[in-house]
């Protein structure tokens, strides 16, 4: 039994390294590619915050390297003016599987270390266990993710995966930039002088947009159709009740005035 | 469903994917469409697993104790429980947290009822832990929480696979040392004065002698009786007696205070399961007749057999599950107890999605209609000079303007060009349109404030609707319902009580109302025994024990009717015995110091260290009071919580067994 919990601990730990591996070289790859564009010392910083949070194991340390690369690529990237946009894509796909690849590492290394689920259930087991008076145990256990649960191929298949996401975004941003471009050059649109990159941006907000609404739209309605006959029954109950609330109110009140009378000079308050 | 962390990271890379191509960054953009191809994957994953995957877990549950598989459990021993999870689907569950939801009232002795785990329909998971029920009553097992989120964490959700089963958990078995005597003590002599209880049967001692009817079989025949008397003479044996003994267990509220198993009707079920299960033991006869506050709820006539032990322990098991159930029980106290649970088994049902809670309704929903009772007379006071000084301001311009007026008149009268009454008129309109509209309007604003002052008042009101609705629809009380329990808190309550005594969940119930009197004293339940003790009487023979296990310290002053129940009982030749379940958690009255009230009352440390010493004192004084009462007609009382009832009651029916009632 020690034997196994031992070699549980191992592979946790290893998948531990590996995953905090992963983060390190998706850190070093952006740092070459910052440090390509010609970014300089400005290219340490998100480096360094990325690597910083990852191993203080701080939980909002992708964002925080998001917003920091975000501000640097913005403020000093000379890559606009000098090379154009549409010339570097092995550049972009490096840069998104390595910026990937920081986000699920990162966000699955702290599932392993610090915790995999989230805290909010804790606060309603207390007053079951007040209720309960710790006669039952309803304390929720803790929430790290086991050992038995990482799979062999789940690093593979995760650096495998890199490149496929990188390559599908490419895939889709290409011809949204061309309808883009042709759009700015229509010239019944002139009228609005929009820049080409304004037009693309008007164009991918409109498309991602609509993919989630559709999205969602689809998988909430296949979601509704399992819904449980109870659930079903609860939702009509309150669909009726929200369009007579005030009448049910009224009587409601009225009926409770009247047990009152009724009551009246009895013990019950 | 979708976390903190997923919210957080959905916006930054929006914004980032929104700016970048508006920028003409292809960098960024397609570094976030990257992210968002990537999370939308992982969302339509997760919305798969949990709608499609999760609902097909089959669980399977058995109860074992050492010989195997159990349908009925007993208070006292241990069980282990052994939960199988298996996943009818191909697309496992990478990682979850499943638990199986242990019924409250039973205590885990050994092993985990919950796992952090993989599923897979290749790979079935197995909870296996030990469980002990203290006390008789129910086990309910509600089913499984089982909480699924991505390995990322942006996705989450807890949901609940229900798999109810009940079990009835049987009075403890009466252990033959203790309560069980091994010998029938058939042939004591009985004391100076006092005859045995004899009756004609087909034992082999010679009982009587008497003449000769039809049908007597011809064995019996005393022939040189019979040749000495010259007609035939009948040997008449005496028969082994049988004692019969009835229990009247009190099932009324005051009884049912506490927790399951730790309450006095818990004692008094174990009591009256030990008294039965050994009278069955030794072939004599046992009763039950259960009684409340209202009614005499069941009656069994004494008998004996393993059916009709069966019978009674199966009706004790029942009883020993009841829960204490009162109108004026505080609404607050209840909602977070009841929300949390039906957040644990009912996650579905208290979703946005399916119990929504109206923004408006927190705010300004009124109070419940009995909640206005109290104070009634200030609050009309008070809502009156509330009136008068809202209405102040009114008074004051319609003052000024009478004053100044014929200042303003011809002045308003040029800069409006209308004639001066048509002004007047207008002014007057627009006076009293803002006078009648003025008090709702503050009434309004008025709750408003209150309720943005107290953001508890306002979860209250967000807490009602959800589990209002919940109950609503879990009880069939359709939209009517809803918005009777919304409008009643009385009726709320009584439902949320409900739904929790059936569930098992222990709640917190107050013992005293608004006035500071106890509610659960139950004063009916004395006619109902006395009646029922009455009603007893006239089926059975002599010489039987009438055993009332009943809770009469509250009742001391009203025990007229049942004294005299009593006294009739004792005249029948009749036995009375009287247990008085005690308090838990307050010391037995012993000795003299119960006489005094109990121990020396001292300067208490602390608060609830005072109240009880002064509820000891009481109880005793009580205590002592019933004695002298019931001891005046030669009845013993006896406190459940001190020494053996079981074996006193067994020690008084071997008693009657050998002398009998009757001095001839």
């Amino acid at each position: 039994m020690a034997k196994n919990t031992g070699l549980a601990e191992t592979e946790q730990n290893l998948a531990i390294r590996n995953y905090f591996l992963v983060c390190m070289a998706a850190m070093f790859v952006l740092l070459v590619l910052l440090l390509r564009r010609r970014l300089g010392p400005w290219s340490l910083a998100p480096v360094v915050v990325g690597v910083m949070g990852t191993a203080i194991r701080l939980r909002f340390a992708p964002a925080l390297t998001l917003i920091v690369l975000v501000g640097t690529i913005i403020a000093l990237d000379p890559f606009l003016e000098v090379f154009g946009m549409e010339l570097e894509p092995l550049f972009d796909g490096i840069l998104s599987a390595a910026l990937l690849a920081y986000f699920v590492a990162h966000y699955r290394l702290l599932g392993l270390a610090v915790a995999y689920f989230p805290a909010d259930r804790g606060k309603r087991m207390e007053s079951l266990a007040e209720a309960a008076s710790a006669d039952s145990d309803v304390s929720p256990p803790p929430s790290l993710r086991s050992p038995e649960s990482i799979s062999p191929f789940e690093m593979s298949w995760f650096i495998v995966s890199l490149p496929i996401w990188a390559v599908l975004a490419q895939l889709i941003r290409t011809p949204l930039a061309a309808l883009g471009a042709s759009l700015a050059g229509h010239r019944r649109l002139e009228f609005y002088e929009l820049r080409l990159s304004h037009w693309q941006g008007v164009i991918f907000v409109w498309t991602i947009g609509v993919t989630l609404f559709v999205l969602a739209g689809l998988l909430g309605y296949l979601i509704w159709r399992r819904r449980s006959a109870a659930a079903a029954t609860l939702w009509l109950q309150d669909v009726v009740w929200r369009e007579t609330s005030r009448d049910q109110q009224r009587v409601g009140q009225a009926l409770a005035r009247a047990r009152r009378r009724r009551l009246r000079g009895k013990e019950v308050p | 469903m979708i976390t903190a962390r997923g919210y957080w990271f959905l916006v930054l890379v929006l914004a980032v994917l929104t700016l970048g191509a508006f920028d003409g960054r292809s960098a960024l953009t397609v570094s976030m469409l990257t992210l968002l191809l990537w999370f939308l994957s992982q969302w339509l994953l997760f919305v798969v697993r949990v709608h499609w995957v999760v609902p097909r877990l089959r669980i399977r549950r058995v109860l074992l104790d050492q010989r195997g598989p159990v349908a009925t459990l007993w208070a006292g021993q241990s069980f282990r429980v052994r939960t199988e999870i298996r996943l009818a689907h191909w697309l496992g569950i990478p990682f979850a947290r499943i638990k199986d939801f242990m019924p409250f009232g039973v205590e885990k002795t050994d092993g985990e009822n919950s796992a952090l785990a993989t599923v897979s329909a290749e790979k079935p998971v197995a909870l296996t832990y030990k469980i002990r029920c203290p006390a008789a009553g129910w086990v309910r097992f509600e089913g499984l929480a089982v909480e699924i989120a991505d390995f990322a964490g942006f996705f989450y959700v807890s949901t609940f696979i229900p798999r109810v089963a009940v079990y009835r958990v049987l009075p403890p078995l009466a252990d033959a040392a203790g309560h069980r005597p091994s010998v029938k003590r058939r042939n004591l002599l009985p004391a100076t004065g006092l005859h045995r209880h004899l009756r004609p049967g087909t034992g082999s001692e010679l009982l009587d002698l008497r003449d000769y009817m039809t049908g007597d079989p011809p064995k019996t025949i005393a022939w040189k009786v019979s040749a000495r008397r010259d007609r035939l003479i009948t040997k008449e044996f005496e028969s082994e007696v049988p004692m019969r003994c009835t229990l009247f267990v009190d099932t009324s509220q005051s009884v049912r205070v506490g927790g399951p198993g730790q309450n006095a009707l818990a004692r008094i079920v174990e009591v009256s399961a030990s008294v039965t299960q050994a009278m069955a033991g030794i072939r004599d006869y046992a009763g039950l007749c259960l009684f409340n506050e209202e009614k005499i709820d069941r009656y069994i006539r004494p008998g004996r057999g393993p059916r009709h032990v069966a019978e009674i322990l199966n009706i004790l098991a029942d009883t020993a599950g009841l829960a204490a159930a009162t109108g004026p029980a505080r609404l607050p106290v209840l909602l977070p107890t009841a929300l949390a649970f039906i957040q644990e088994v009912y996650p579905e049902l208290v979703r946005p999605e399916i119990n929504s809670v109206p923004g408006w309704l927190s705010w300004f929903w009124p109070a419940a209609a009995m909640e206005r009772r109290r104070f009634r007379f200030a609050r009309i006071v008070a809502r009156w000079l509330f009136v008068a000084v809202l209405y102040l301001p009114f008074a004051v311009l319609g003052a000024g303007v009478y004053f100044i007026g014929e200042d303003i008149y011809p002045f308003l009268s040029d800069l409006l060009r209308l004639p001066p009454f048509l002004l007047a008129l207008v002014g007057a309109g627009l006076l009293a349109s803002g006078m009648i509209l003025y008090y709702p309007l503050v009434r309004l604003a008025n709750v408003a404030i209150g309720r943005l002052l107290s953001p508890r008042r306002r979860h209250f009101q967000r807490w009602r609707k959800s589990v209002a609705a919940v109950i609503a629809g879990h009880y069939g009380l359709g939209p009517g319902g809803l918005g009777l329990l919304l409008g009643d808190n009385q009726c709320l309550v009584l439902w949320t009580e409900r739904f929790l005594a059936d569930h098992h969940v222990p709640y917190t119930v107050p013992l005293y109302d608004w006035r500071g009197e106890y509610l659960y004293s139950s004063p009916g339940k004395i006619n109902v025994l006395a009646d029922a003790l009455l009603r007893a009487i006239k089926r059975v023979r002599d010489n039987e024990l009438f055993v009332l296990l009943v809770d009469l310290l509250e009742l001391v002053d009203q025990l007229e009717p049942l004294l005299r129940a009593v006294k009739v009982t004792l005249a029948r030749h009749h036995r009375v015995l009287v247990i008085c379940p005690w308090p838990p958690g307050i010391a037995p009255p012993v000795g003299k110091a119960a006489e005094r009230g109990g121990k020396p009352f001292s300067l208490a440390s602390d608060l609830s260290t005072g109240v009880e010493q002064v509820t000891a004192a009481r109880l005793n004084r009580a205590y002592m009071r019933l004695r002298r009462s019931f001891s005046k007609m030669g009845v013993q009382v006896v406190c459940a919580a001190s020494g053996d009832p079981a074996r006193l009651i067994l020690a008084r029916i071997n008693q009657l067994r050998s002398v009998g009632m009757g001095r001839r």
